[in-house]
């Protein structure tokens, strides 16, 4: 592990050209460029926000903060796992033909979507602004929360793009786990809109957490309970240890896989 | 391997595939290589020959660290520039500027080290006036140009070589060549992949002969040639 931890430091010139170049060609060839970082959540915000509110009749204060507190937290895992499993993959060529270390790849794929995730979470703030939503020292926590969903994510895309490399179906059973669960986790509703004996189910949900720890300092204004920040402590840990560990194991394997 | 006077040591290495899909079953194993062992000295020009088929590329690979080993060990000492499919490290979207910083990070080279030499290398390719051109937009010899100029300034320790060493015209591949060997005269090793006899036998000190995965001579470059054509001749050489 030590070895792989000095390489990241030797390599970390590559690691930035990488990011720098996946933000860089993704808008090459458009009009509106990194605008659409912004406009791609937005919209669908703005269907979200139509279809619960005023067909579905949802009665959530301030229902759009709450939406876009949820759906921001919930891409930072969702798009990001999705992306950055395919990355070893969409490198192959450069895998067969020189040797780098292969952490970078997902790695740098993760960082990138972050780029795009913390410009979200500005708007959402500019959101709160114009809504009158209030700001309170709680939000100085979120950077914190952001950095646990970073974590979680890597961890869960070295797994996924481990399996992913072995059988390529991994990529649509996670799209198809995502779309499940994006309907599975309180996002664009409560809990309390289920009977309370059915609530206890959703503690069962790894992403519960993370959504919640990152909606309290917004949405709710209050430090997120510790309970859930120490749960969000434990499945990042532990998924990101089992993801480092998967992935070291079998990196040198991996072009054998490639075509 | 400390205070050697070797940079590349290969020691009884074996590189095992899987033909088959199930990595399990036992019987579909085949030894791209086997029970390999040579040094190179600093400084040296180490040939390798051998029909299709013989290891050559895999022997490179594992140099290069793009392949594990089955069995043995490698040991490299310093940095590898390797010319082993050119462009590997390019990427076509990036314009030829911005792949000239790619290729240098790939190599671990220093982004100061890369702005000091970036005229160089624009020199060198003779690309000046597409430097900021998409390199999607490059013909194949200015994309081979490229290619190369950005590899071989950053001061490889050992440079691998694949074989026909092919670098667009006839001029610009003369000017690498002596390129190459200007490093190998500061005392880089050079480590040449081919089934060039008339080329090995010009350039190489020693010379490894592989057949079908296997060592079958090593020793200087006129007799392991002529062990080669000996090889060829008798149909020892078979696929």
């Amino acid at each position: 592990m030590k070895k792989q931890f000095s390489e990241i430091i030797q390599y970390k010139g590559l690691l930035r050209n990488l990011v720098a170049n996946e933000l860089k060609l993704r808008y090459r060839n458009s009009v509106l460029g990194f605008l659409w970082t912004i406009l791609n959540p937005l919209f669908f915000l703005l269907i979200l926000a139509l279809v619960f509110s005023q067909i579905m009749k949802f009665q959530i204060e301030n229902y759009h903060i709450f939406i876009l507190s949820g759906l921001t937290a919930w891409l930072m895992i969702q798009q990001t796992v999705v992306v950055a499993t395919a990355s070893i993959v969409n490198n192959q060529d450069l895998i067969k033909k020189v040797y780098i270390p292969k952490i970078l790849f997902p790695l740098s794929s993760v960082l990138a979507r972050y780029v795009d995730h913390l410009i979200l979470t500005g708007v959402l703030i500019g959101f709160m602004i114009a809504f009158h939503v209030p700001l309170t020292w709680n939000l100085l926590f979120l950077p914190v929360v952001i950095f646990f969903h970073f974590l979680f994510s890597l961890g869960f895309s070295l797994i996924a793009a481990v399996f992913y490399i072995k059988v390529r179906d991994v990529q649509h059973i996670i799209a198809i786990i995502f779309q499940a669960f994006f309907y599975l986790t309180p996002i664009i509703y409560t809990v309390n809109i289920f009977p309370q004996q059915y609530q206890k189910f959703f503690l069962l949900n790894p992403f519960y957490y993370f959504i919640h720890s990152f909606r309290f300092p917004v949405y709710y204004a209050q430090f997120p309970p510790w309970w859930i920040l120490l749960r969000v402590l434990v499945i990042t840990v532990f998924t990101l240890g089992a993801g480092m560990f998967i992935f070291f194991k079998n990196e040198k394997y991996f072009v054998f896989h490639l075509s | 391997m400390a205070n050697s006077k070797y940079s590349i040591k290969v020691d009884e290495v074996g590189v095992k595939f899987f033909l088959s899909r199930q990595e399990k079953k036992k019987k579909k194993e085949f030894w791209a290589l086997k029970d390999v062992s040579f040094a190179a000295k600093h400084g040296e020009i180490f040939g390798v020959i051998g029909g299709n088929g013989a290891g050559k590329s895999t022997l490179l690979k594992i140099i290069a660290g793009i392949f594990p080993v089955s069995q043995g060990n490698v040991y490299v000492k310093g940095n590898i520039a390797p010319l082993i499919e050119l462009g590997a490290a390019i990427n076509p979207e990036l314009t030829g500027a911005e792949n000239i910083f790619l290729t240098g990070s790939i190599y671990k080279v220093p982004r100061s080290e890369i702005m000091e030499k970036f005229e160089n290398i624009i020199e060198f390719s003779e690309l000046r006036k597409f430097i900021n051109v998409p390199v999607k937009n490059y013909s194949s010899g200015m994309f081979i140009r490229l290619a190369f100029s950005s590899i071989i300034f950053f001061k490889p320790d050992i440079i691998l070589i694949d074989e026909v060493f092919a670098v667009g015209d006839e001029v610009f591949q003369k000017k690498s060549f002596e390129k190459i060997l200007s490093f190998q005269r500061e005392g880089a090793t050079i480590l040449l992949v081919t089934h060039d006899a008339a080329l090995i036998n010009r350039i190489c000190d020693r010379v490894l002969v592989l057949n079908r995965g296997k060592e079958v001579y090593l020793g200087e470059a006129e007799e392991a040639v002529d062990f080669y054509h000996k090889m060829i001749k008798s149909g020892e050489e078979m696929l």
